[in-house]
């Protein structure tokens, strides 16, 4: 793992990503670096996010997260060589492969970088809840340091957006149905046994759904009450889910 | 020290065949891309060859791509068959292709009619070519989405939500493919007649029409897991 190509993936996405793209020599060392850097970054964060409830959480974490982004990376990447071809990129597998490693390699080093503030508001004795929210918005600024490299990648030309677009919602749907049948990473200190897989319960988007379906109901109490306020002890009590992310 | 040594090598002394090319705003040279126009640099690749126009006509290199688009279908339909299983791959395998070879069957040589009776600049080699473009796109779409989608099936609990994820992929793969052809066969009315070139027009937004609830029917009534059967 090139401390250059890292320094590079970091400071200069669009080299990085042209270099992907042309099937450049360095191909080879972007690649290797990426992934280096995903096994690295991806488990210190998952670790991290292990460590709320903490012991053999903390190694599942390590292992679960650097699996998702492969996984997810090694089903995503021949729809988007298929994609890419079909907007008129018709690119080697091998570019399209280096263009994915690079995005997750230079996600996983940002996952990296939040692993230890998020630590420390952990340690601090944040609560369930906004330990959540705090991690998905350290994933989500992950993601965005990845986009860029991708969206550099694609190069300029016709059909740019459409193809990023198109990259965007493989990556989502493909990434939230393998961290879903991955699950727990954060678990309630208070948990006795902490299973390495949860029974498989739906799928991402049921999961979605019925999130959706969960905050409209929120939505309809407060209504409720804002209108009536003796009449607070009315349906649609929130269910508390232990171990949901 | 060590680590500022380290940064030291980090910032300043990148050795030279990896030193990075900083951002700068000069934006960089446009580069038009197109299957027939490979990038600059560029490998020649499997899919640009797959989805590339020819140099010469050739019927063999037309049924090859076309033959190529069938059977990246098929990955499809065995990945969408691995939530039961069994004969389910097989079904499926045979069930996918099935579209776009009804819709390059049927459906174009139809075309190829109602386009030759108002005189527009097409011949049958043309239009095989662009069907063949189109079924390879659908194809390799398809098989580009295959392990995304083995995925999807076999780790969602309700059928129903399997036949949603099979249900978009198809979708996308068939306005994608659609979308070729059509644009394959569009780029031969450019230097047509106003007239003519109107009549097209309207003749392939028929054909799409046509395409789409062929391939919906098709696929809708033989693949096992919207509740079909071959």
């Amino acid at each position: 793992m090139s401390a250059a190509v890292l320094a590079r993936l970091l400071r200069s996405p669009g080299s990085i990503a042209a270099a992907c793209r042309d099937d450049h020599p360095d191909v080879r060392a972007i690649a290797s670096a990426s992934i280096g850097a995903i096994a690295l970054g991806a488990a210190a964060f998952g670790g991290v996010v292990g460590s709320f409830r903490g012991g053999i959480q903390i190694f599942y974490g390590a292992v679960k997260v650097p699996l998702a982004v492969l996984a997810t990376l090694s089903l995503c990447a021949p729809a988007f060589h298929a994609i890419a071809a079909a907007f008129g990129r018709p690119w080697t597998m091998r570019s399209i492969i280096a263009l994915t490693l690079a995005a997750a390699g230079r996600s996983s080093l940002v996952l990296l970088a939040f692993a230890p503030a998020l630590w420390l508001v952990f340690d601090c004795g944040l609560g369930y809840h906004k330990a959540a929210v705090i991690s998905s918005m350290a994933y989500g600024a992950a993601g965005l340091a990845a986009l860029s490299v991708l969206v550099r990648g694609l190069g300029e030309g016709t059909g740019r957006v459409r193809t990023a677009l198109a990259f965007l919602g493989i990556f989502f749907a493909v990434g939230g149905q393998t961290a879903w049948i991955l699950r727990p990473y954060l678990v309630r200190p208070r948990t006795p046994d902490v299973p390495f897989l949860r029974a498989r319960e739906g799928s991402f988007s049921d999961a979605v759904f019925d999130s959706a379906n969960s905050a409209g109901r929120y939505r309809d109490v407060n209504r409720a009450e804002s209108f009536e306020p003796q009449s607070r002890a009315i349906e649609a009590e929130p269910v508390e889910n232990e171990e949901t992310w | 020290m060590q680590a500022q040594a380290s940064f030291d090598a980090l910032a300043c002394a990148p050795p030279p065949d990896l030193a990075p090319a900083r951002e700068t705003p000069v934006a960089p040279p446009p580069q038009t891309i197109t299957p027939a126009a490979p990038a600059q640099g560029a490998q020649a690749s499997w899919t640009r060859a797959l989805l590339g126009e020819n140099d010469a006509p050739a019927l063999g290199a037309d049924l090859r791509r076309m033959g190529t688009g069938l059977s990246l279908s098929a990955l499809y339909g065995i990945a969408v068959g691995a939530r039961a299983g069994g004969l389910d791959l097989l079904e499926h395998a045979v069930a996918v292709p099935l579209a776009p070879l009804a819709v390059a069957g049927l459906g174009v040589p139809a075309l190829f009619i109602v386009l030759t009776l108002f005189d527009a600049p097409i011949d049958p080699h043309a239009t095989l070519a662009a069907a063949a473009r189109g079924t390879a796109t659908t194809g390799l779409v398809l098989g580009g989405l295959a392990p995304a989608m083995a995925l999807f099936v076999t780790t969602s609990t309700s059928t129903f939500g399997a036949a949603v994820c099979a249900g978009l992929g198809l979708i996308a793969a068939g306005i994608l493919g659609l979308r070729a052809f059509l644009r394959a066969l569009g780029a031969r009315f450019q230097d047509a007649p106003d007239g003519v070139r109107a009549f097209c027009g309207f003749a392939l937004a028929g054909f799409a029409v046509f395409a789409t609830a062929l391939a919906a029917r098709m696929w809708w009534s033989v693949m096992p897991i919207f509740g079909g059967a071959l």
